[in-house]
């Protein structure tokens, strides 16, 4: 849940990249954290395997420019994508203001995209929250490999609400700062609206 | 175990609502509220205990229906010591004469009913567990003639929507009623060594593993899976589209929980589909996607 500081006049968000294992969700925040100017990012947090898979979550503070006059600051987590690990997706998903769902492109990862997908409406309904409430945008990563599925395809099987997504290949950086930023804007829009509406 | 949200548990909780407004309504004075006495209520009540519990327990044993209607009575009997000790503390409680039927306000009537709801949802607790029902694994003929009407259904007949038993991954259940799978009509061709690739060599015929022709699979079959991204079909419902001399033909022998699966490649299937197939009905957007005009700009620049 966003929290708006108005003494401090600071807001705070939440965005979580979700997906299955492998799909490149920490990759897309490790060259976020690589490529973003020095002033705009904090420490990132990473607790991984030696097989380079997510542990725990990944955690990414960053801060964009000021909006309206109040200094805007993003708590960026991704989910471990392992199966067995959903009670720290759910945890992760608490609170969350906005999400990045990441697909792995890969024909053979198809099944996994759409049951990460129905796994991430499960958990975010066990918060009594659902996407048509939480801005969210859709991601198709690893579209620089050979085996990959259209973008049609994967916008019929994934996308049912026809929100904004994305291609992108996080280990060259293609499509990742996009994603990040339409994400951002969206959960800052739905904020501004709440407000609007006094249900803030 | 889970309860099961059936025709049955409905039928039983209404009994037991029905069976608790009866004790509220003796509690409360207003066996006048049926139109019988209070022994006839007490009666009534305890009988429609009784049905309750055969209905939700067909199988229970003699022991098992005296075990859990006395659970119930015995629950009764508290909640009417209880509220007796209550009456009993409070002034200007009413008097009951023998025989006599003593009329309320309807807000008291209408509270009695609202608690003997309430007060249904524990009773129901009470109950046995009903066993999880199985799904019967249906004959092989059987199987493969309704695959054949569902190939053969006209456009506009609805597929049932297909629900696992296991749970999958994620412990997940496909959510497939959120679209509706219509049978497609026409076919798509797959290289009949991925099939057989995926075989164990037992079930194929001498030339089946060269076999180099195509197999044609109708798209009715393909639809329910692709969906959930995996086309993932049980041999005995793919052998009758198998050209002869692929595999063995005794594979009725297979039930539907040990039969193997195939799964089709997508990369072959999808791009097969029709045009059609991958159109998207028109939704509305959710009220979020509208973005403030004033953030429309880059919050963050790649360095």
């Amino acid at each position: 849940m966003a929290s708006i500081n108005y003494a401090l006049k600071e807001i705070s968000c939440k965005i979580v990249y979700y997906g299955p294992g492998m799909c490149g969700k920490t990759t897309n925040l490790q060259f976020i954290h690589q490529h973003i100017t020095e002033d705009r990012k904090g420490k990132m947090v990473s607790l991984a395997t030696p097989g380079e898979r997510t542990l725990f979550f990944d955690f990414l503070p960053l801060e964009a420019p000021s909006i309206h006059g109040f200094d805007t600051k993003f708590q960026v987590y991704t989910v471990p994508g392992q199966v067995m690990y959903n009670s720290t997706r759910r945890l992760v998903l608490r609170g969350v203001d906005g999400v990045i769902f990441v697909c792995d492109s890969q024909w053979e990862k198809m099944r996994e995209n759409v049951e990460s997908f129905h796994n991430m409406e499960d958990n975010l309904a066990s918060y009594n929250c659902s996407l048509d409430t939480i801005p969210y945008v859709v991601q198709y990563n690893k579209r620089d490999l050979g085996n990959v599925a259209p973008v049609r395809f994967l916008d019929w099987l994934i996308n049912h609400r026809q929100v904004p997504s994305y291609e992108a290949s996080a280990v060259e950086g293609a499509g990742v700062f996009e994603t990040l930023n339409h994400a951002c804007r969206l959960v800052l829009s739905n904020l501004r609206s709440k407000q609007q509406r006094g249900a803030l | 175990m889970r309860k099961q949200v059936d025709a049955t548990g409905v039928v039983t909780v209404v009994l037991l609502g029905v069976a608790a407004v009866l004790l509220c309504a003796q509690l409360t004075r207003l066996p006048a509220l049926f139109a019988m006495d209070q022994g006839q209520a007490l009666v009534l009540e305890l009988l429609l205990y009784a049905f309750a519990l055969a209905l939700s327990k067909s199988d229970c044993t003699p022991r098992g229906y005296l075990i859990g209607v006395g659970a119930m009575f015995l629950f009764r009997l508290l909640i009417t010591a209880g509220t007796m000790a209550w009456l009993a503390g409070q002034t200007g409680a009413p008097v009951v004469k023998a025989g006599a039927q003593v009329w309320t306000s309807a807000p008291a009537r209408l509270a009695a009913v609202v608690f003997a709801l309430l007060m249904s949802y524990p009773l129901a607790g009470l109950l046995p567990e009903r066993p999880r029902r199985r799904r019967q694994p249906l004959p092989a003929l059987v199987r493969q003639e309704l695959l054949l009407s569902v190939a053969a259904a006209p456009r506009e007949v609805e597929l049932p929507s297909v629900e696992d038993e296991e749970p999958a991954g994620f412990g997940y259940v496909p959510h497939l009623t959120q679209r509706t799978v219509r049978p497609i009509e026409g076919k798509v061709q797959v290289p009949a060594e991925a099939i057989s690739s995926q075989l164990p060599a037992s079930l194929l015929l001498p030339g089946g593993p060269s076999y180099q022709g195509e197999v044609e699979v109708p798209l009715a079959l393909v639809m329910p899976g692709l969906q959930e991204g995996e086309v993932k079909l049980a041999l005995p419902d793919l052998v009758p589209y198998l050209p002869a001399g692929l595999v063995r033909e005794d594979l009725d022998l297979f039930t539907a929980d040990d039969a193997p699966t195939v799964s089709l490649p997508l990369e072959v299937v999808v791009p097969q589909l029709p045009d059609h197939v991958l159109e998207r009905e028109p939704v509305e957007p959710p009220t979020w996607l509208r973005v403030d005009p004033a953030l429309e700009r880059t919050l963050f620049a790649r360095a």
